[in-house]
């Protein structure tokens, strides 16, 4: 949300200054760049995973069953004596792809939606929330039931439901954004001077909401991977034995107190992504609008 | 006013339809039928299937089957395919447990959020204001379940201080506070956890946005009170996205109370859909699907209504 | 909208719940004998008439009672009937009522018993079970071509006569188990909407326990029937409480929220030495197996069923998996009744054999581990009901299989979606991991579902041997029990020997109990279980 200074031409000139400048505060920023570095981090080992992993995810040792962290399970093993370190790696391809592409799949959705809703209003608003009353009522198990029945056990269809079901308080966010600012004066001024409907919701307001688009993606990232879990507690989620951040804590979950590790590391895994995510969004957020930064 | 409530109770029509259309084509066209829930296979030679199935209405065109449920939901008279009770009675006796559950947790969310959204945005990038962030990001790191089974085993098992399944003691009725008090503390925490992260993020970044802006240091220079300048100015500009999130948690809540459900075992209507879901019981699930509609609809009433009181500058079309 | 008033009220109950600590007031009132016992159950009926689901019949234990019934052991008492002989023909049985009385005072009558058959026999009634149709006109009676089932007599108000189609010799065990109803509660009852009968949210039985009250998806209570003719239970209320997730189980019961829950097998040891909870091994009734499609050519010969089962080390499963708390499972036949042949021997590990029988079937070690044969590797897919048991024995599995050169991928398969296009005829498996939940005793039923080429799992996997049908139809013919003994024996070492399907384990379900209650001793199942409790003690 930009302040109203008293000029709406260099209003409404400050996005294009901030695009230019933005990197090079980000790069300045040194919580973001953590941040950066970690899911860099995360990302390679996704990409690598199979390679890195000590051991095969899947192959039981029936002599080592609910080991703790010792060598050579270093973060000890599940019921099934898989080594959970192994698990963990090669299930941080899937539950990262799960929770970045469902959060691009909602994040975009969700601005095509609230967007023309908040600046046109009227009836195109209408129509475009009840269209996303309707799919927020839709609860995300249903498809996953319908779909996991269908289709059998696939992750990609595992992103597009939790992205489908995920996309509408992104768009109720940004619309409320929009409608906040299209009564603002450097909107009517854009207008008077023959901006199209399209330049000004891409040039002029869309900048301005990068805050509120920003958080909602980080929130998503860490909300998909969850939702994943919570599908895999009900046994809907990323089917065994293929293993997902969400399944390894869901199957430990009955050793909450004797085998401890088996939950909390992936849970751990899940929460640095999250924070991640997160300094990497704060980051971008300065970036874009350096006066929040003190 | 009163003609843009009308229309957007109205409105609930369409929108309760597409709901539940769109529930009841995934349902039927997911493999597996009622009729292998309500017959094991041993009994298959003996039943007569067909007849079963022309008693469910099974044997219609689907659109059929949709029409005449929703026409007997509407008219209350529905009946489950696994109990044959109505759907509205099965669906009444676990609607209050969600409904004071969801409550609960919005109250307790709110309530702890406010003050640490407060703090962080008034320190912004403070040890305070970390220490904030990285404790509300637990919640939405850690799954539910994982916060509930903590729970239990703190205070149920080592504790022994909180009961860890139920709404009330057996032989109980009623939700009369006193009675189901003890019942919901844990599952109340383990539902706010959850989304308190949500409501702590857009809080804290509204009150940053609001703070900044040029017409509270206005206000400021004219001297006005710190504290009325925060409560009448800041707050209120910042309200309009926590409202919007504030809305949207109920369905989120909503579709999360199934998981805290199941681990509490407490009788709510999330564990009643997905159950019946899992059972291909399509009338309760057309119920369950038309109450949540309606449900997230009047959320999203109240908060387009709160935007109008809180901001006179947003117009309706 | 929550006004302020009702806000306070919920803050302070939840404080009160805080300071309150019911964990407290709940063991100073342990002091006394506990007046019910609360037992924890994973799943509640829906329905409490013609019900085929699984945690009904333990419902059905308690309300109801039946002319005869079977012990653990597969041996013949009688129940509501007090005298049960049958012709030397073996067609006809007189069965004389003893004093017994229904939960609202009315007594049993052979006119009950009469309605009671006929209720299970009509058309519209979605579980009848297939023995019925023995008792002559049965058949037409459920056909709808008669109007009464001419088979059952009323020769006075405490004796009927039963009359069968043949010789069967399981009236007892699978017609005489039927629970009796009272006609005057099922009267004018039209049998198309049998659910919305008044008796159907409220049933009245001749057994040991009133159904007191019914809170669906929550608790089942149960209250003492004191006329109940064999003597009034000790415990005058029993609550199933129903509690979906284990992990709560255990946190009750170390509580004493709870008198009675299953436990996982990592638990049993926990409460070796706990003051307040006895952990408690009951032989389970679920036995796990897994079959092939045996319309494929891959799995035609025996040989390669053989190796498959030779391959399973199933002790280590049950360590692995159970903590070493259960059986090896070969026998299709629960191994306490006295059709269990107990000098079956099963497949015993050993991977080598299964080598040299997949060596003779002509499959050859590949360069990567698969056998294969003619080109074609050794490569099938496994699928297996949803579910952590049948996940971990699957994973198990596929290590033992590829071990010895058969390569399986294993794949879950939720529970609607397994039986409509995994679990049924004509439906293109593979491999398919199952269990059975043994609730029937004898097993005669069973075995011709499973093994008779005419039963649902048969077709399913196409298993077709007239050898096997040929005894299963002979013990039907058989009334002496050593010659049905002799057959049974037959029965068992050819579903070995043909190893139509590959039985793995039997584990033992590990139940944790309030020591303030006492168990007669001589449980050996799951049913048992249930059946015991109207014989539980407080202490």
């Amino acid at each position: 949300m930009v302040s109203q200074l008293a000029s709406p031409a260099a209003e409404s000139r400050r996005p294009r200054a901030g695009r230019r400048g933005a990197r090079h505060r980000f790069v300045r920023n040194p919580r973001a760049i953590a941040g950066a570095a970690i899911m860099a981090l995360f990302f390679t080992v996704a990409l690598a995973a199979p390679r890195l992993a000590p051991f095969h995810p899947d192959v039981p040792h029936v002599l080592a069953i609910l080991h703790g962290p010792a060598w050579p399970y270093l973060l000890g093993t599940d019921n099934l004596g898989r080594d959970v370190l192994s698990r963990i790696i090669v299930a941080s391809r899937i539950s990262l792809a799960i929770g970045v592409l469902s959060m691009l799949v909602s994040v975009v959705i969700g601005v095509l939606v609230g967007a023309p809703a908040g600046y046109f209003g009227g009836p195109a608003d209408a129509v475009l929330m009840r269209l996303t009353d309707v799919v927020l009522a839709v609860p995300v198990f249903f498809l996953a039931v319908a779909f996991l029945a269908l289709f059998g056990p696939s992750v990609p269809g595992l992103i597009l439901i939790i992205g489908l079901t995920a996309w509408p308080p992104t768009a109720r966010l940004v619309r409320a954004e929009f409608l906040s600012l299209r009564g603002r004066d450097f909107v009517a001024a854009a207008r008077a001077t023959g901006a199209s409907s399209s330049r000004i919701i891409t040039h002029h307001l869309l900048p301005n909401v990068v805050p509120v688009i920003v958080i909602s993606a980080t929130l998503r990232v860490g909300l998909a991977i969850l939702t994943e879990a919570g599908l895999s507690f009900l046994g809907l989620g990323v089917q065994p034995p293929q293993p997902s951040w969400g399944n390894i804590i869901a199957d430990g979950r009955e050793y909450l107190a004797t085998a401890w590790w088996v939950s909390l590391f992936p849970g751990l895994c899940v929460f640095l992504a999250v924070m991640a995510f997160n300094l990497v969004g704060d980051g971008l957020r300065d970036a874009f609008d350096p006066r929040l930064q003190i | 006013m009163s003609a843009y409530l009308v229309r957007r109770v109205l409105i609930l029509i369409p929108l309760v339809f597409g709901v539940t259309a769109i529930t009841f084509a995934l349902l039927v066209l997911a493999p597996g039928n009622p009729v292998d829930f309500l017959v094991s296979p041993e009994e298959r030679g003996v039943t007569d299937v067909a007849q079963l199935r022309h008693e469910l209405g099974l044997d219609r065109p689907l659109p059929v089957q949709y029409a005449s449920m929703m026409a007997e939901l509407v008219t209350g008279r529905l009946r489950s395919f696994s109990d044959r009770r109505p759907t509205i009675q099965r669906v009444a006796e676990a609607l209050p447990t969600t409904l004071i559950l969801t409550a609960t947790s919005l109250a307790l969310t709110i309530a702890l959020a406010s003050p640490i959204a407060v703090v962080s945005a008034l320190r912004p990038y403070s040890g305070v204001d970390h220490a904030a962030t990285l404790f509300s990001l637990l919640g939405i790191s850690l799954p539910t379940f994982w916060f509930a089974l903590v729970l239990i085993f703190v205070f149920t098992e080592e504790l022994g201080v909180l009961p860890a399944s139920g709404l009330r003691p057996v032989g109980a009725s009623g939700y009369s506070p006193a009675v189901i008090g003890p019942y919901l503390v844990m599952p109340t925490i383990v539902q706010a956890l959850s989304i308190l992260p949500v409501l702590v993020r857009y809080a804290r970044s509204s009150l940053l946005d609001a703070l900044d802006q040029d017409f509270v240091r206005v206000a400021r220079s004219k001297g006005l009170a710190e504290q009325a300048v925060f409560l009448h100015h800041v707050v209120r500009n910042s309200l309009t996205p926590v409202l919007t999130i504030t809305a949207l948690l109920l369905p989120f809540l909503l579709s999360g109370s199934v998981v805290v459900e199941t681990i509490f075992a407490l009788p709510g209507i999330g564990r009643l859909a997905v159950n019946a879901a899992l059972a291909r019981d399509y009338p309760t699930v057309l119920t369950t699907t038309t109450v949540a509609g309606v449900l997230v609809a009047l959320s999203n009433l109240g908060a387009d209504l709160g935007y109008f009181y809180l901001d006179p500058r947003i117009r309706h079309g | 909208m929550l006004t302020r008033r009702a806000l306070l009220k919920i803050g302070a109950g939840l404080a009160a719940g805080v300071a309150g600590a019911p964990g407290r007031p709940r063991a100073a009132a342990a002091a006394q004998a506990p007046s019910q016992v609360v037992i924890a159950i994973w799943g509640l009926p829906v329905r409490m008439l013609g019900s085929n689901e699984a945690v009904f019949s333990y419902v059905n234990l308690m309300i109801n009672d039946s002319l005869t019934a079977v012990d653990g052991q597969g041996n013949v008492s009688g129940r509501l009937a007090a005298q049960y002989p049958a012709s030397p023909d073996g067609k006809t049985y007189l069965v004389t009522l003893r004093n017994a009385k229904f939960q609202d005072g009315t007594p049993v009558t052979a006119q009950d018993v009469k309605f009671s058959y006929e209720f299970y026999l009509h058309p519209k009634y979605p579980t009848t079970a297939p023995a019925f149709l023995e008792i002559a006109g049965g058949q037409e009676y459920k056909a709808g071509k008669a109007s009464a089932v001419t088979g059952i007599t009323v020769v006075n108000p405490r004796t009927v006569r039963f009359i069968l189609n043949r010789p069967y010799p399981f009236f007892y065990e699978q017609i005489g188990t039927a629970a009796i109803l009272p006609a005057h509660g099922l009267a004018n009852v039209d049998m198309a909407r049998l659910q919305e009968a008044p008796f159907a949210r409220r049933p009245i039985g001749a057994g040991p326990y009133r159904l007191a009250e019914w809170r669906e998806t929550e608790s089942l209570t149960f209250e003492a029937f004191h006329d109940y003719w064999a003597g009034a239970p000790n415990l005058p209320r029993v609550v199933f409480k129903l509690i979906p997730e284990d992990a709560t189980v255990l946190a009750e019961l170390h509580a004493g929220n709870i008198d009675a829950g299953r436990i996982l097998p990592e638990a049993y040891a926990q409460f070796q030495n706990d003051p307040r909870v006895t952990p408690l091994r009951v032989p389970g009734d679920t036995f796990y197996w897994f079959a092939p499609n045996l319309k494929l050519p891959i799995f035609q010969d025996v040989r390669v069923r053989q190796a498959m089962a030779y391959a399973i080390n199933r002790e280590e499963m049950l360590r692995a998996l159970y903590r070493g708390l259960g059986t090896v499972c070969q026998s299709p036949v629960h191994p306490s009744l006295w059709q269990f042949d107990k000098q079956l021997k099963g497949y015993t590990y050993d991977p080598a054999k299964a080598k040299q029988l997949l060596a003779q079937a002509g499959w050859t070690p590949g360069s990567d581990g698969t056998a294969q044969k003619g080109g074609q590797p050794f490569k099938a897919k496994y699928a297996f009901l949803a579910g952590k048991d049948y996940q971990d024995q699957a994973l198990l599995i596929q290590q033992y299989l590829r071990a010895v050169g058969i390569s399986i991928d294993v794949q879950a398969v939720e529970r609607g979606d397994f039986f409509s296009r995994y679990f049924t005829p004509g439906a293109p498996i593979e491999l398919v991991g199952i269990a059975w939940f043994n609730l029937i005793f004898p097993p005669q039923a069973e075995l011709e579902a499973n093994f008779m080429s005419t039963g649902s799992t048969s077709q399913i996997i196409g298993y077709s041997n007239p050898k096997m049908d040929q005894l299963l139809q002979q013990v039907v013919l058989t009334r002496d029990r050593a010659a049905q003994k002799a057959l049974y024996n037959q029965i068992q070492e050819l579903v070995i020997s043909d190893a139509p399907h590959i039985l793995t384990i039997r584990p033992d379900v590990i139940w944790g109990v309030n020591k303030n209650f006492v168990l007669p001793s001589g449980v050996t199942s799951l049913r048992d279980f249930f059946g015991s409790l109207p014989r539980w003690k407080a202490r």
